[in-house]
């Protein structure tokens, strides 16, 4: 499991958040929470998944 | 030996041999500049092979540009929030070029906004409101109009094919230049959860 931090940036849309860097190539999941992105790879355990 | 028999032997050697070229995208040689055939490696943009028809470097085989089932997700911010990215190569669109994406969304399923956008070069080409709604894959498909820097699509907040009483949406967007290409989703309550399951982006060309 790694993190990335999220990248606030002024479009003319208005407020973006993006990665400071791009994914890993083993990625298995990813969660931005507004600060971070915490990039799940293979071998981690999988976040849970939201209730429908 | 004969001839035959001769050009057998040659290529249980390996010849003739083709040499693949070896480039960045930026740095690539004038497709008209080397032999029909020659396959060209693009080590900028995961290795993938391109061949040129003595004017244009084509794609070698159908692969889509880009696809992946990672799961990405925002939750805790209503800011906009990129969950992919697709770097689009200077050109590679040609001037009647083609841009499909796919992507596969899990929202939230309750009444608050929730918003899932595509981005090219960071002008919103289509725009989806998913409250009240669970899952929704959309198509987007993005046409050049004989020039690399005017597009046409269906309008940007199209649910996907078929009939749309709005006009269609143009944009002009610089494909001879790189894009990146965003998958983006924002949330209208910080509770909820945008999921983007995963996507396919094709570039087809004439």
């Amino acid at each position: 499991m790694t993190t990335i931090p999220a990248v606030h940036t002024t479009t003319p849309d208005g407020e973006l958040l993006s990665p400071a860097q791009p994914f890993p190539a083993d990625a298995i999941a990813i969660v931005c929470d507004g600060v971070n992105y915490t990039v799940y790879q293979v071998g981690d355990a999988l976040p849970p998944s939201e209730p429908e | 030996m004969n001839l035959g028999a001769f050009k057998r032997l040659l290529s249980l050697c390996g010849y003739p041999q083709t040499r693949v070229l070896s480039s960045t995208w930026a740095a690539r040689p004038a497709a008209n500049s080397v032999p029909v055939g020659q396959i060209l490696q693009i080590t900028d943009y995961g290795n993938k092979l391109f061949y040129s028809d003595g004017t244009l470097w084509r794609r070698w085989g159908n692969a889509p540009w880009a696809q992946l089932a990672v799961a990405a997700s925002v939750t805790g911010t209503v800011t906009e929030t990129v969950l992919a990215t697709i770097a689009i190569p200077a050109g590679l669109m040609g001037v009647n070029g083609m841009l499909r994406i796919t992507p596969l969304w899990s929202v939230t399923n309750n009444a608050n906004a929730k918003t899932l956008m595509v981005r090219l070069g960071g002008t919103s080409i289509s725009t989806a409101g998913a409250a009240s709604q669970a899952t929704y894959q959309n198509l987007i498909i993005l046409r050049n109009r004989g020039v690399a820097n005017s597009q046409v699509s269906p309008v940007t907040a199209s649910t996907g094919n078929g009939f749309n009483g709005s006009a269609a949406a143009t944009f002009a967007i610089d494909t001879s230049v790189a894009q990146n290409l965003t998958l983006t989703g924002t949330l209208g309550n910080a509770a909820d959860t945008i999921t983007l399951e995963g996507y396919t982006v094709e570039i087809l060309n004439p």
